[in-house]
């Protein structure tokens, strides 16, 4: 007989009362909280619509032509692909390492990462022409030079490692839950290199074609899963969800400070990129590089992804003025936005500078790709699912830390070794000169300390 | 046995004692509560990564792999491309079509298939039935694709400059496209109502080019002369 | 120190968690059940959808004696002779059944100009299915240093890409060297068709001309292969007006191509990135290749 408790009450099973107990729950629910679900059901409900849209065989209302193969849809696969690996790899430091104050992320990043990887399933499931086939195929026919093949094989594997993940900690196996945490976050470290390895093996195009398309593929994932928790450790501080005081507290400077280091790495990385692709004799790659700085795509390039998604949410997490929870809110929202951009610049940049004219696609110098409505519900559908359920978890599971943890004893040496690693590394950083922002109070002298006239004033 | 169980205790309570100083008797007694321990070391770790590794390279290393993959290709897949219906059949249109045929003989549209201007063997109306059933006769632009003189066209190939080239008149009304060649320019019936003006047909290279020391002028200087009944041609 | 908490005392019980716990032999059930009911009901889909697609037809004698390994299929394109007319191209769409559109096409033709500048344009109307009687170039004719036209189609390339990275191998080399799509495993993830250094490969779009018969899957030139294993040419050479186009079996030392290749100097296209083509250029131009 299963009986589903939530929150100590059961749930009942049999549908009249299951709807009653949903009625009784929706009129229980504060009105903005009705109000933010009724929004996600209404987009939900816009990217179903473009669903049904695209499943129909025939004209699936889908903008990609022969030049510009992999549109919107893709970007979105990728995007949520990227997402969920950079979730785990955020919290892999509380789970696998066991450093405490990344401790606050295990249940939020684990049921984050399923929907972000159900969702993205999803979208590469509405873009594949034929994806039950593809379930078949890459099973029974395995493709192992295809690193797109390989890609599936990871994805599966961690979705299979996330649900045992998820199950563990909610059910409470506390070793198994470690096990799979640490496979969760070895696979979320290859996955997003075999997705950046299905750009980066071809040699047709220049601008994906590379050893860095991998490395970029990770670094953007760990921004995006880091922002993504920095939003929702937002909301955790600011509406007392469950779990807020270490929230806030610990995870928060926490996310802060990865966040900071992730889009510093991502900015170099770009950096090379563009560097690499401006002195670059390839002519595709250097057409390529034209195009994001010079062309049609720079606006977005230099607005959204550069100056919004690197150096705005880098300077709020830099400034004491902005280190502030709705700083870091506004840094994780811009963040994660110029993740987005950057992949949907990144897929396009590599097809519209085309390898051959293509059939009289001769768009001097560039060919044009704009998503279709059909494209953009469909993405927009996926973001709002997720939130829709991550909603739904956040108020029906409870989400704060576990009360047990299991180490994972690595042999003595490896302990040794990264505890004198770590030593070194903080009186590396220890020893270099102390920066100090300017101070624009005058300072406080210290023979007039403040509240001097604390005993004179409590004698009052 | 019992030695060893003994010093791992030992080596145990000296790691509390050394948490215990370094970071206070509350933080350790909420890890000690928290703490399950494995006892197995977790080289498994290692093993794992290395394993990915191994994966990641082989994936980049295969790469180099050209080829066909799957169980070895059956004639299922092969067949349903070597079965499809063709439509451009080459077949012996001289042996029906002989008048045509002959006219090509030895001229420079002997070399092309029949099909490359008419339509696709396959749509040929059924078998002769005692009338003759014509293929769609050629469309004057189907001369132009190949014989107007486009830059990237082969200097020895015969292309001629339309704009220069008997404006105003169709390229059948000269030409033979079986023969490929060009009758002399036929007399050509002057109607007394909506002529043209004389210089759009009577240009130097035009269907009727004048004289040396004629010059194109406005009709009215034309027909000075040359009117019905003037005496000229 | 009377106050060290016991580190080696055993562990406290762990809170009570938010769900009743399934147990495992519920667990066990459900997934027994479910998961062949998951993998029947895709097989059944699977089978259902196979049913209801065009079954193979039966062989016949010609084809059914063809080996293909006793042939190279090699292919030629004298650039020099190519006037630009397109009747290549509309020969191939008819034989085919290609969509008619320009983005769709097996093979298109180029024209490719290099002005006195230095500058190379390069212009495909209607993937040069009209002809270039419409496309005027940009630049006065005195400013033109050379002009060729120039067929591009599938390379049919001996380390070709698109086969490496077609993620269920449904793309795939015959015996006797033509890449073939098998139209009933390709899922239409367009791998192939971003792989390609040749922009030869494109998704079939929904319509009334599907040359696979299924919209959705990859498409490219084929060699007309169900002419060459009859002993005809591809459609494409049939038609040339002017035999700018060569096909034959380069395992024949006497074929037009063998020739060709072995006493004349041809080139490929972009052949610093490997892919071995199969099909060869006569007279192409170093300034506009």
């Amino acid at each position: 007989m299963i009986l589903v408790r939530v929150h100590g009450r059961p749930v009942p099973l049999d549908p009249r009362q299951a709807w009653r107990a949903i009625r009784t729950d929706i009129a229980a629910m504060p009105r903005a909280l009705k109000a933010w679900l009724l929004l996600l059901l209404l987009l939900m409900a816009i990217g179903a619509i473009g669903a049904v849209r695209a499943l129909f065989p025939g004209d699936k209302g889908i903008a990609t032509t022969p030049t510009v193969e992999w549109g919107l849809l893709i970007v979105g696969y990728v995007f949520f692909a990227i997402t969920t690996s950079g979730l785990c790899l955020a919290s892999s430091l509380g789970t696998v390492f066991g450093i405490d104050r990344f401790r606050p992320l295990e249940k939020r990043h684990a049921v984050l990462a399923v929907l972000c990887l159900v969702t993205a399933f999803g979208v590469i499931a509405l873009d594949l022409h034929f994806p039950v086939r593809m379930v078949f195929g890459a099973v029974f026919n395995p493709a192992p030079a295809s690193p797109m093949w390989w890609m599936g094989v990871f994805y599966a594997a961690y979705l299979g490692s996330l649900l045992v993940e998820v199950w563990s900690i909610f059910w409470h196996h506390p070793r198994i839950h470690q096990w799979s945490c640490l496979s969760s976050s070895v696979i979320a470290v290859v996955a997003p290199l075999t997705l950046g390895a299905v750009f980066a093996v071809l040699e047709a195009r220049a601008f994906w074609h590379g050893l860095f398309t991998p490395l970029h593929m990770v670094a953007a994932a760990y921004v995006s899963g880091v922002a993504v928790l920095a939003i929702v450790f937002y909301l955790v501080g600011r509406l007392r969800l469950v779990g807020w005081e270490r929230g806030v507290a610990v995870a928060q400077p926490a996310i802060r400070g990865l966040l900071g280091l992730g889009l510093a790495v991502l900015s170099l990385l770009v950096a090379r990129q563009l560097f690499s692709g401006l002195t670059s004799s390839d002519a595709g790659l250097s057409s390529a590089t034209r195009l994001l700085l010079t062309g049609p795509l720079a606006p977005e390039y230099f607005g959204v992804r550069l100056l919004g998604g690197l150096t705005i949410p880098l300077l709020l997490i830099a400034l004491p003025r902005t280190r502030t929870p709705r700083g870091l809110l506004v840094a994780g929202l811009l963040a994660i936005i110029g993740v987005f951009v950057d992949r949907l610049t990144f897929v396009e940049a590599g097809q519209l500078a085309p390898v051959t004219t293509v059939s009289g696609v001769v768009s001097a110098p560039f060919a044009a790709y704009s998503p279709s409505p059909v494209e953009i519900a469909i993405v927009v559908g996926g973001i709002a699912l997720v939130a829709f359920l991550y909603t739904l978890a956040e108020r029906y599971l409870d989400l704060s830390e576990s009360e047990t943890h299991v180490m994972i004893w690595m042999p003595r040496w490896a302990v040794h070794g990264f505890a004198t690693a770590a030593g070194a590394a903080r009186r590396a950083v220890g020893a270099l000169p102390r920066f100090r922002w300017p101070r624009r109070r005058p300072a406080v002298t210290a023979d007039e300390p403040i509240g001097a006239d604390g005993p004179a004033e409590a004698a009052d | 046995m019992a030695a060893r169980r003994r010093s791992r205790l030992a080596v145990r309570r000296r790691a509390a004692g050394r948490a215990l100083r370094r970071f206070g008797r509350r933080a350790v007694a909420r890890t000690r509560a928290n703490i399950v321990r494995l006892r197995r070391p977790a080289l498994v770790v290692a093993g794992v990564i290395v394993l990915a590794t191994i994966l990641g390279v082989g994936a980049f290393a295969a790469s180099g792999f050209y080829g066909q993959y799957g169980p070895p290709r059956t004639p299922v897949s092969v067949r349903s491309w070597q079965l499809r219906p063709a439509s451009y059949l080459a077949s012996d249109c001289r042996g029906c079509h002989s008048e045509a045929a002959a006219a090509t003989t030895g001229l420079p549209h002997a070399r092309l298939l029949c099909e490359t201007c008419h339509v696709p063997s396959v749509a040929h109306p059924g078998p002769v039935t005692g009338v003759v059933q014509m293929l769609p006769a050629v469309d004057q632009s189907d001369c132009v694709t190949c014989h107007s003189a486009l830059p990237g066209r082969p200097v020895d190939f015969a292309q001629v400059a339309l704009d220069d080239h008997y404006t105003g008149a169709e390229c059948l009304a000269c030409h033979d496209p079986h023969t490929s060649t060009a009758v002399k320019p036929r007399e050509v019936v002057h109607p007394l109502a909506n002529l043209p003006p004389c210089a759009t047909c009577h240009t130097p290279l035009g269907l009727k080019a004048y004289p040396a020391n004629h010059e194109p002028a406005a009709d009215e200087v034309c027909l000075a002369c040359h009117r019905v009944g003037a005496g000229g041609p | 120190m009377t106050d060290q908490p016991d580190l080696l005392a055993p562990l406290a019980e762990p809170a009570a968690p938010a769900f009743s716990p399934i147990s495992r032999r519920t667990l066990l059930k459900a997934a027994a059940v479910g998961v062949p009911c998951l993998i029947g009901g895709g097989a059944i889909f699977e089978a259902l959808s196979a049913l209801t697609s065009t079954p193979v037809p039966t062989v016949d004698p010609i084809v059914a004696n063809y080996d293909a390994s006793a042939h190279r299929w090699g292919f030629v394109v004298d650039t020099v002779a190519c006037i630009g007319c397109g009747k290549c191209v509309v020969a191939c769409k008819t034989e085919n059944g290609v969509p008619l559109d320009e983005e769709h096409t097996r093979t298109w033709i180029e024209r490719r100009t290099v002005t006195t500048a230095g500058a190379v344009i390069v212009q495909s109307p209607e993937a040069g299915s009209n002809g270039f009687e419409e496309a005027a170039l940009p630049i006065a004719a005195a400013d033109v240093a050379a002009s060729q036209f120039v067929a591009w189609l599938c390379m049919q390339c001996e380390l070709s890409p698109c086969t490496t990275v077609c993620p269920v191998g449904a793309t795939f080399r015959t015996a006797d060297g033509v890449i073939l799509v098998d139209e009933a495993r390709c899922i239409g993830c367009g791998y192939c068709v971003v792989a390609c250094p040749y922009g030869a490969r494109y998704l079939v779009p929904a319509g009334a001309r599907t040359p696979t018969g299924v919209a959705g899957v990859a498409d490219k030139c084929t060699f007309c292969y169900h002419r060459v294993t009859r002993g005809q040419q591809p459609a494409c050479v049939e038609v040339c007006p002017v035999e700018a186009r060569k096909f034959g079996d380069l395992n024949d030392p006497v074929s037009e191509v063998s020739v060709i290749l072995r006493d004349r100097a041809t080139r490929v296209l972009r052949p610093e990135l490997g892919t071995k083509p199969r099909v060869h250029y006569l007279g192409l131009e170093d300034r506009l290749a």
